[in-house]
C-alpha cells in the first residue's frame, strides 16, 4: 500500500514538475520571440567586403537593433552549400531567409518551393514565386546620376568606367554612365573596361588600379567604378595621378576625401531592413520591390569628404536632373530591355 | 591478432584526439564544447538531404583521392587533379549541352560524352607524364602550371562560347532534357533530390574493384615496384614510359568521373568553381588513408562529413565563422594523420623494454 501511495505521489510531483516546466518554458518562448527569426545568407565575399555584403549586414544589424529581432548570418562556403543553408534555416523554422546576390537564385527557387511557409527575400536575383520578396535596384538610374556628374568635372573630354565581372547587371551600370555623360557633353568620349568574367574580379584591386592607370594615360579625368571590393585600386590610382574617382554601392567619399567625388548607394540596407520590418509587421509581399531615385533606394553620396569638391550650381544642376529622372522627363537607357 | 588490429586503430584514435581537441579550443571562444562536437559529428546525417550532399562529397573525394593514390605509387606527387577536374567538367558541359553529337539514341549519345569527357581527362593528366619522361620536369611544377591552364582556358571556352544566356553567373547552358539521365536515379529519389546520384555506387565500386586488383592480380605490381626504386625498375627491363602513363592515365580517368559526378550528377551544367578544390582535398583523403584504396572510401567520409560540419558550425553557433571551422578541420586531419607516428613511436618504446 505504502509502495502504491509512494509511486502515486511520484506520479503527482512528476506531473506537476512537468506543467511548471510547460509554463516557464512557455513564458521564456513568448518572452524571446518578440522579435522575428531571420537568416542572412551572405555570398563567397563575406561580410567585410566594403560593398554589397557589407551593406547588408548593415540593414540587418539595424533592423536587430530597431526592431529586436533574432539575426543569425552565414557565408557560404561553396556553390553547393547555398541550398543547403537556405534549406537548415526554413528547417530550423527562420521566419524570413534572406539571400544575397544574383548566384543564389537557383537555391532560393528551390528552397522556397518546398517551404512555402517561410518567407523569402533575394537582392539581385529574379525569382518569381508566392512567398518571395525579390529586392532589385534601379541601378542604370544612379550610374546616369553619376555619368552627368563625371561629364561636369571633366576637363578633358573623356572620362573612364570599370566594371567588375562582365555580367548584364554590370552592364547596366555602364550603359546608365556612358548616357549619363552623353546627356551633358554629346561629344564626350567614355573608355570602357572590365577587370575579368569570373568572381574574383570583384577582389581584384591590383587588376583595377592598372586599368585605372591605362585609362588616365588615355586622358580620362574622372572615372567610375562598379567592381566591389576591386575600386580600391581605382582610388589609389586616381590619388596618386590626381585625377577624380567615383565610388559605388556603399558611401566610399571617405576613402581618399578630396579624389572621391562622390559614391553612387546602392542602399541594400535600406532594401534588407524595409524588408525585415514588413515581415516583423506582418505585412511582407511576394512582390518585385524596385529601388530607385524615386525612393533613394539608388542615390549619390554628399557629405563633408566631398563637400568641397562641388559647387553650388552644380550641386543644384545634379539635383534638377536627378527630380527629372524621377518624373520621367529625362529616360534612362535599361540594358536590360534594350539588350 | 593485437597486430591486426594495430594497424586499424591509430586513426580512429586520431580522429577521437582530433575532436577532443577541438571541442578544448572551443571554450576560448565563448561556445560550449559538448554543442560544439555534436554540431561537427551530426551535421553530415541531420536529415536525407545533408546525408545526401555528404556522400555527394564523398563520391568526388573518393575520385579525386584514387587521383592521387595511383600516382604517389609510382612515386609521384600528382596535384594536378584540379585542373583535370575543371577541363573535363568543361568538356563534358559543353558537349551534353549542345548536343554535339547528333545522335538519336540516348544511350549513345550519353557514352560518347563520358568515353569523350574521361579522355580527355587522361589526357591532360598524360601531358604530366610526358614532360616528366622526356624533359625530366618535376611533375608538381608541370601540374601547377596545368591547373591555371586548365581552369583559365575552361572559363574562356565557356563563357565566350557556351555561356548560359539565362543566366548572370559565368556557366554553361543547362544539358537537354533528355540527357539528364540521372536527374531522377532512385538514390537521389531516396536522399530527397540531394546532391547524391549513382555516381557514388559507381565509386564504391572504383575502390573495390582497385583493391581486389590489388590483392589478387600482379597489374599494380609494376608501378608499385617502379615507385619503390625506380632505378632497380629500370635495370629490370621495365617501361619507364608506360608505367608513367598508365598510373597518370588513370589519375586523369579518375578526376573526370569527378568532373562526370558533379555535371550528370548534380547541377546538369558547368558551373564555374563549383568545386570547392576537391582536387587538393583529395590529397588528403589519400595520405589518411595511406593509399590504401579500402582507406579512401572511409577517409573520404571523414572528410565529406568534415566539410559539411564546417559549413554548419557557422550557422549553428554564435562566433565560430566559417574561417574558424577551417581551423577545426586541420587539427582533426593532423591529429589523424599524426596519429601514425605517434602510436609507432610508442610500440617502438615498448618493444625496446
Amino acid at each position: 500500500m505504502n509502495v502504491m501511495k509512494a509511486i502515486n505521489k511520484q506520479k503527482k510531483d512528476s506531473f506537476s514538475l512537468a506543467l511548471v516546466v510547460f509554463i516557464v518554458s512557455s513564458i521564456i518562448w513568448s518572452v524571446s520571440s518578440a522579435g522575428i527569426k531571420v537568416g542572412l545568407v551572405l555570398d563567397k565575399g563575406g561580410k567585410d567586403d566594403k560593398s554589397f555584403n557589407s551593406s547588408a549586414y548593415e540593414g540587418a544589424m539595424k533592423a536587430v537593433k530597431n526592431l529586436g529581432i533574432e539575426l543569425k548570418y552565414v557565408e557560404a562556403t561553396d556553390s553547393n552549400s547555398l541550398e543547403s543553408l537556405h534549406r537548415n534555416f526554413a528547417q530550423k523554422k527562420y521566419d524570413l531567409i534572406i539571400g544575397i546576390g544574383f548566384a543564389q537564385a537557383d537555391a532560393v527557387k528551390k528552397v522556397s518551393a518546398l517551404f512555402p511557409e517561410t518567407h523569402f527575400a533575394i537582392v539581385d536575383g529574379n525569382v518569381e514565386g508566392p512567398n518571395i520578396r525579390t529586392l532589385l535596384f534601379q541601378e542604370h538610374e544612379g550610374s546616369f546620376l553619376m555619368g552627368a556628374a563625371a561629364a561636369m568635372k571633366s576637363k578633358t573630354g573623356v572620362v573612364g568606367f570599370i566594371g567588375g565581372m562582365d555580367i548584364p547587371l554590370i552592364r547596366r551600370f555602364q550603359k546608365g554612365y556612358e548616357a549619363g555623360a552623353k546627356h551633358i557633353n554629346p561629344k564626350i568620349v567614355v573608355l570602357n573596361n572590365f577587370i575579368g568574367v569570373t568572381g574574383e574580379a570583384w577582389n581584384n584591386p591590383a587588376k583595377a588600379k592598372e586599368i585605372a592607370l591605362a585609362q588616365i594615360s588615355q586622358k580620362a579625368d574622372v572615372i567610375f567604378h562598379a567592381a566591389g571590393a576591386s575600386g580600391s585600386g581605382l582610388f589609389d590610382a586616381a590619388a596618386d595621378k590626381k585625377v577624380f574617382a567615383i565610388g559605388v554601392d556603399s558611401n566610399q567619399n571617405w576613402i581618399k576625401p578630396g579624389t572621391v567625388l562622390t559614391s553612387m548607394l546602392k542602399r541594400v540596407d535600406v532594401a534588407v531592413y524595409d524588408t525585415i520590418e514588413s515581415a516583423q509587421n506582418k505585412k511582407f509581399k511576394a512582390e518585385k520591390a524596385l529601388f530607385g531615385l524615386k525612393d533613394q533606394g539608388v542615390d549619390w553620396a554628399q557629405d563633408v569628404n566631398n563637400e568641397k569638391l562641388w559647387t553650388a550650381a552644380e550641386k543644384t544642376k545634379m539635383n534638377d536632373l536627378k527630380k527629372s529622372i524621377v518624373s520621367g522627363k529625362v529616360t534612362v537607357p535599361d540594358y536590360y530591355k534594350t539588350k | 591478432m593485437w597486430n591486426k588490429f594495430k594497424n586499424f586503430l591509430p586513426p580512429w584514435m586520431g580522429l577521437l584526439f582530433g575532436l577532443v581537441l577541438c571541442c578544448l579550443i572551443t571554450p576560448f571562444f565563448s561556445e560550449q564544447p559538448w554543442h560544439v562536437f555534436k554540431v561537427l559529428v551530426s551535421s553530415a546525417f541531420q536529415s536525407k538531404y545533408d546525408f545526401g550532399l555528404t556522400l555527394y562529397y564523398v563520391t568526388c573525394l573518393i575520385f579525386t583521392g584514387l587521383s592521387f593514390a595511383i600516382p604517389l605509387r609510382a612515386g609521384l606527387f600528382h596535384i594536378g587533379s584540379e585542373g583535370q577536374l575543371t577541363l573535363s567538367a568543361m568538356v563534358a558541359a559543353c558537349l551534353a549541352a549542345t548536343s554535339f553529337f547528333k545522335i538519336d539514341s540516348v544511350f549513345m549519345n550519353i557514352s560518347f560524352v563520358f568515353l569523350i569527357t574521361l579522355i580527355s581527362g587522361a589526357f591532360a593528366a598524360l601531358i604530366i607524364a610526358l614532360f616528366k619522361y622526356f624533359r625530366g620536369s618535376h611533375e608538381v611544377v608541370i601540374a601547377i602550371m596545368l591547373n591555371f591552364i586548365f581552369s583559365a582556358l575552361s572559363l574562356w571556352v565557356t563563357v565566350n562560347y557556351f555561356q548560359n544566356p539565362n543566366s548572370q553567373n559565368p556557366e554553361s547552358a543547362l544539358i537537354p532534357e533528355n540527357l539528364q539521365i540521372f536527374i531522377n536515379d532512385p538514390l537521389k529519389i531516396y536522399f530527397e533530390k540531394s546532391p547524391v546520384s549513382l555516381f557514388f555506387v559507381f565509386a564504391v565500386v572504383c575502390c573495390l574493384i582497385l583493391f581486389l586488383i590489388e590483392r589478387k592480380t600482379t597489374w599494380l605490381q609494376k608501378i608499385n615496384a617502379y615507385g619503390k626504386n625506380r632505378h632497380a625498375s629500370r635495370r629490370h627491363g621495365f617501361s619507364e614510359l608506360q608505367i608513367l602513363m598508365t598510373a597518370m592515365g588513370l589519375a586523369g580517368f579518375f578526376s573526370a568521373c569527378a568532373a562526370l559526378t558533379e555535371i550528370f550528377g548534380n547541377s546538369m551544367q558547368y558551373k564555374i568553381g563549383f568545386s570547392p578544390m576537391f582536387g587538393f582535398l583529395g590529397i588528403a583523403v589519400s595520405l589518411l588513408a595511406r593509399q590504401n584504396f579500402l582507406g579512401i572510401l572511409f577517409s573520404a567520409f571523414l572528410m565529406a562529413a568534415l566539410h559539411k560540419g564546417a559549413s554548419d558550425l557557422d550557422l549553428e553557433t554564435q562566433y565560430l565563422t566559417r574561417d574558424f571551422s577551417k581551423v577545426l578541420q586541420a587539427v582533426i586531419i593532423f591529429s589523424v594523420a599524426g596519429s601514425y607516428y605517434a602510436f609507432n613511436y610508442f610500440s617502438k618504446k615498448r618493444n625496446k623494454s
